[in-house]
C-alpha cells in the first residue's frame, strides 16, 4: 500500500458546521477513539454523581436523604453504568486510539463498523439511564439483576436496563472483532506478535474473551427481555423453567467480564512502568502467557459467584480454579516490580498513577483470594466486603489505570501534556479519597454490613466507618475536579507537545502529536519490542560522533 | 525469530481477507450466543420427568423436515457459488447465488408455514418458551442470509466479484453456520424427540 489517505482523498477547506458533521459521521479510529473517551467521561460524572448520592444517605444511620426506591435504583444503575459504560468503553477508546498507532496501521481493519460500535454505546448507555424518567424508576435490582426481583419488578425501568445492556453487548462484540482483525492483520511489515506493544496483547485478549463471553448474555438478556414481555417462563421453576439459568448465564458471562475490564489497564501500566523507569518491560513474554492464560482460565471460575446458593455442586473446583488466577497475576506483579527494579524512575503523574495501580490492584487481588474459600465466602457474601473488594479491583485498580492511560496519552491525542501540579493533587486526593472510602468497607463487611441497603440502625454500631467513608467519596469528588480543571487549563494552551514527550517505545511515539489523519508519514524499522527506543538511541549514536557520520550509514 | 517462524508467520497472516476472519469471528460469537439457549435446553431436558414438562405434542415434522433439505440444497448451491467466484467465473457466480437467495427464501417460507397452528405458546412451558424463542432467532437468520445474498447479486452485477472474492467466502461461512443451526434445531426439537407421542 503506497498511497496515504491525503492522497486518495481530496483536501476540502472544513466549515464549522462541516467540522460538527465530520465528527458525527467520522469512520477515523483517533476520532471514534477520542470520543469513547469523552462518552465514557460523561458516564463516569453520571455514575459517580449517583454514587456521591448513595455516600450522602449513608453517612450516618437512619438517614433519609433520598428514599430506599431511589436508592435501589442509585445501587442498580451506578454498577451497571460503571460496567459496560465507563470502565469497558474507556479501555476501548484507548483501544481504538492507541492499538492501530501502536501496530503501525492506516486505521481500524473495519473503520465503519468501528463508527457502529462507538455509537451504539451512547444509545445503549442512555437507554440504561431513561429509566429514571419512567413511571416506576430505573432498574432496581442490583447491576446483577438477579430473578425473580428483577422480572416481577413493574414498570419499564427493568426493560430499559436489559434492553440498553443488550444493544452495549452488540457493541462490544462488534468491537472485539474488529480489535481482533486489526490486531492480526494490520500489523506493519516486522511486527511480528510477539514483537507487539503489551497494551496490543491485553486488548487482543480482552476482545477474545468478548466475542466468546458476551454473547452467552446476549442470550440471558433474550431470555430475561421475553420472560418479561412475551410470558415465556425462562426463569419461572413453576413451568420448568429455573432461576439458576440465569445466575449461570448472566455469571459465565460475568466473570470473563471482570477480566475484560482489567486487561486493557494491565496493559496500560505494563506500557507506562517500562517508558517511567527508562527500562524494557520485564519478562515481556511472561506477560503475554500471564494474559493468555488469565483470559483462558477466566471461562472456569464462574460458579464462585455462586457459592453460597447450594447450586454449586463441587465447591472446591471452583475455588481451586480461582485460586489458580492469582499465580499469572502474581506473575505480573513481579514483572512491574522487576521492571522498576534498578531503573531510574521518574515519578511524573503517569508514573504516579500507575504505582497508584499497582499498590491498590494488589490489596483488591488479596481480597479476591479470600472469597474465593468457600468457607470464607460463607461469612462475607453480600457484605461490604464485596464491595471493598469490587472496588479494589475496578477503582483501585482499572480507574487508577486508565487515569494513567490519560495523563499518559494526552500529549499525542491534544498535543498538549496536563498540568503536572495539577496531576500531583488529582493524584493525592484521588489516592487518599479512594483509600478512605473503600478500605473501612473492609471492616463493614467483617462487621456484617450488607451491601446494597439504604438505612442502618444506629445499633449497628456501623455509623463512624460509614461516615469516614462518606468523607473520602467526597475527596474523590474533588480529585475528579481537580482533572477536569486540568484538562481545561491545559486545552486553553497551545498544542506544542513534541512526537515523543516521554521518551517512549511504541509506535504512536513515532507520529506527530496529534497524528495526521494518515497516522504515519514514515515508519521507523521495527526490529524489537521497542522500535521508537530503538531510533532514538541509533540518532544519538549519531549525535554523540558527529566526526564518524560519513562511516554511518 | 528464523527466518521459517517469521515466513510461517507471515502466511498465517496474510492468506486470509479481514472480512474472512471477522466473519469466523462473528459466527464463534453467534455459536456462543446460540450455546447460552441449548445449555438451557438441555439442562431442562435433562431435569425434565416427561418432555415437553406440561405433556403437550411435538409439532408435526413434515415441513421442517422439507425446510431442513431446502437449508441443504442452498448450503451446496452457495459453495458452487463460492467456487465459480475463486474460479473467477461471473456468470456461474450471479447463478449460482441467486439460486442460493431463492432456496434461502424457501428455507425462510417452509420455516413460517411450519409455525402456524402449532398447539403451543411461548407461555406454555419450558419448551415452548425455548421453541418460539429460537424460531423467532432462525427465522432472523434466515432473513440476514436473504440480505446477504442479495447484496452478493448486487456486487456480482456490479462487476465487484471479479476483484475480489472474499464477501463468497463470507457469506458462505456465515451460511454454512446458519446450516449447522438449522440442523441442530431440527434434531433437537424435533427428531431426538420423534418417539415420544
Amino acid at each position: 500500500m503506497t498511497a496515504t489517505r491525503d492522497e486518495v482523498l481530496p483536501q476540502r477547506p472544513v466549515s464549522q458546521r462541516g467540522a460538527v458533521l465530520e465528527w458525527l459521521t467520522t469512520t477515523d479510529h483517533k476520532k471514534i477513539g477520542a470520543m469513547y473517551l469523552v462518552n465514557s467521561f460523561l458516564f463516569f460524572v453520571i455514575g459517580g454523581g449517583l454514587a456521591l448520592t448513595m455516600r450522602t444517605q449513608l453517612s450516618r444511620p437512619n438517614n433519609h436523604v433520598v428514599s430506599t426506591d431511589f436508592y435501589d435504583q442509585a445501587v442498580s444503575i451506578h454498577g451497571t453504568l460503571m460496567i459496560f459504560l465507563v470502565i469497558f468503553p474507556f479501555l476501548s477508546g484507548f483501544g481504538n486510539y492507541f492499538v492501530p498507532l501502536q501496530i503501525g496501521a492506516l486505521d481500524m481493519a473495519f473503520p465503519r463498523i468501528n463508527a457502529l460500535s462507538f455509537w451504539l454505546l451512547p444509545v445503549g448507555g442512555f437507554t440504561i439511564a431513561s429509566g429514571f424518567f419512567v413511571p416506576g424508576g430505573a432498574a432496581a435490582a442490583g447491576w446483577t439483576g438477579y430473578v425473580p426481583l428483577s422480572i416481577r419488578q413493574p414498570g419499564a425501568g427493568q426493560d430499559l436496563w436489559a434492553l440498553g445492556l443488550l444493544i452495549v453487548g452488540v457493541s462490544s462484540i462488534l468491537g472485539a472483532i474488529n480489535f481482533i482483525v486489526t490486531v492480526l492483520r494490520m500489523r506493519a511489515p516486522g511486527m511480528s506478535m510477539l514483537l507487539m506493544p503489551i497494551f496490543c496483547w491485553a486488548t487482543l485478549a480482552t476482545s477474545l474473551l468478548v466475542v466468546l463471553a458476551t454473547p452467552v448474555l446476549t442470550a440471558g438478556l433474550m431470555m430475561f427481555l421475553s420472560d418479561r414481555n412475551f410470558g415465556t417462563t425462562f426463569f419461572d421453576p413453576a413451568n420448568g423453567g429455573a432461576v439458576s439459568y440465569w445466575l449461570n448465564t448472566f455469571w459465565f458471562f460475568g466473570h470473563p467480564e471482570v477480566y475484560m475490564l482489567i486487561l486493557g489497564a494491565w496493559g496500560i501500566v505494563s506500557e507506562i512502568i517500562p517508558v517511567f523507569c527508562s527500562k524494557p518491560l520485564y519478562g515481556y513474554k511472561g506477560v503475554v502467557v500471564a494474559f493468555t492464560m488469565i483470559a483462558g482460565l477466566s471461562f472456569a471460575v464462574w460458579a464462585h459467584h455462586m457459592f453460597t446458593t447450594g447450586l454449586v455442586p463441587n465447591l472446591s473446583f471452583f475455588a481451586a480454579t480461582t485460586e489458580l488466577i492469582s499465580v499469572p497475576t502474581g506473575v505480573l506483579f513481579f514483572n512491574w516490580l522487576a521492571t522498576m527494579w534498578g531503573g531510574r524512575i521518574r515519578f511524573e503523574p503517569p508514573m504516579l498513577f500507575a504505582l497508584g495501580f499497582v499498590a491498590m490492584f494488589l490489596i483488591g487481588g488479596i481480597d479476591g483470594v479470600w472469597m474465593a474459600q468457600p468457607a470464607m465466602d460463607y461469612s462475607i457474601h453480600d457484605t461490604y466486603w464485596v464491595v471493598a473488594h469490587i472496588h479494589y479491583v475496578l477503582f483501585g485498580g482499572t480507574l487508577f489505570g486508565i487515569m494513567a492511560g490519560l495523563y499518559y496519552w494526552f500529549p499525542k491525542i491534544t498535543g498538549r501534556r496536563l498540568n503536572k501540579t495539577l496531576g500531583y493533587w488529582h493524584f493525592g486526593f484521588q489516592f487518599v479519597g479512594f483509600n478512605v472510602t473503600f478500605f473501612p468497607m473492609h471492616m463493614l463487611g467483617l462487621q456484617g454490613m450488607p451491601r446494597r441497603i439504604a438505612i442502618y440502625p444506629e445499633s449497628a454500631g456501623w455509623g463512624s466507618l460509614n461516615l469516614l467513608a462518606t468523607i473520602g467519596s467526597y475527596l474523590i469528588g474533588v480529585s475528579i475536579m481537580i482533572f477536569v480543571l486540568n484538562v481545561a487549563v491545559t486545552m486553553l494552551s497551545p498544542a506544542t507537545e513534541p512526537a515523543d514527550p516521554w521518551g517512549g517505545n511504541s509506535l504512536e511515539w513515532a507520529t506527530s502529536s496529534p497524528p495526521p489523519p494518515h497516522n504515519f508519514d514514515e515508519l521507523p524499522p521495527i526490529r524489537s519490542s521497542r522500535p521508537v527506543y530503538d531510533a532514538r538511541k541509533a540518532l544519538a549514536k549519531v549525535a554523540a560522533a558527529p566526526g564518524e557520520t560519513g562511516a554511518v550509514s | 525469530m528464523s527466518e521459517h517462524a517469521l515466513a510461517l508467520e507471515r502466511r498465517a497472516v496474510h492468506e486470509t481477507s479481514n472480512a474472512v476472519l471477522g466473519m469466523l469471528l462473528f459466527v464463534i460469537s453467534e455459536a456462543m450466543f446460540f450455546m447460552g439457549f441449548l445449555a438451557v435446553y438441555f439442562t431442562a431436558y435433562a431435569n425434565a420427568k416427561v418432555w415437553p414438562p406440561s405433556g403437550i405434542s411435538i409439532p408435526p415434522m413434515g415441513l421442517p423436515t422439507a425446510a431442513v433439505v431446502v437449508l441443504l440444497g442452498s448450503v451446496a448451491t452457495m459453495t458452487m457459488a463460492n467456487r465459480a467466484g475463486r474460479l473467477h467465473d461471473q456468470r456461474r457466480v450471479t447463478v449460482w447465488t441467486g439460486a442460493t437467495l431463492i432456496l434461502a427464501a424457501g428455507f425462510a417460507g417452509l420455516l413460517g408455514l411450519s409455525y402456524r397452528g402449532l398447539g403451543f405458546h411461548a407461555s406454555t412451558d419450558i419448551y415452548g418458551s425455548l421453541f418460539w424463542v429460537l424460531a423467532v432467532v432462525a427465522i432472523a437468520h434466515a432473513i440476514g442470509g436473504i440480505v446477504f445474498f442479495a447484496l452478493l447479486l448486487a456486487q456480482a452485477r456490479a462487476g465487484e466479484l471479479q476483484l475480489r472474492h472474499d464477501p463468497l467466502q463470507a457469506a458462505s461461512i456465515y451460511w454454512n453456520f446458519v446450516a449447522v443451526i438449522g440442523v441442530s434445531l431440527y434434531v433437537i426439537f424435533y427428531l431426538a424427540n420423534a418417539g415420544s407421542k
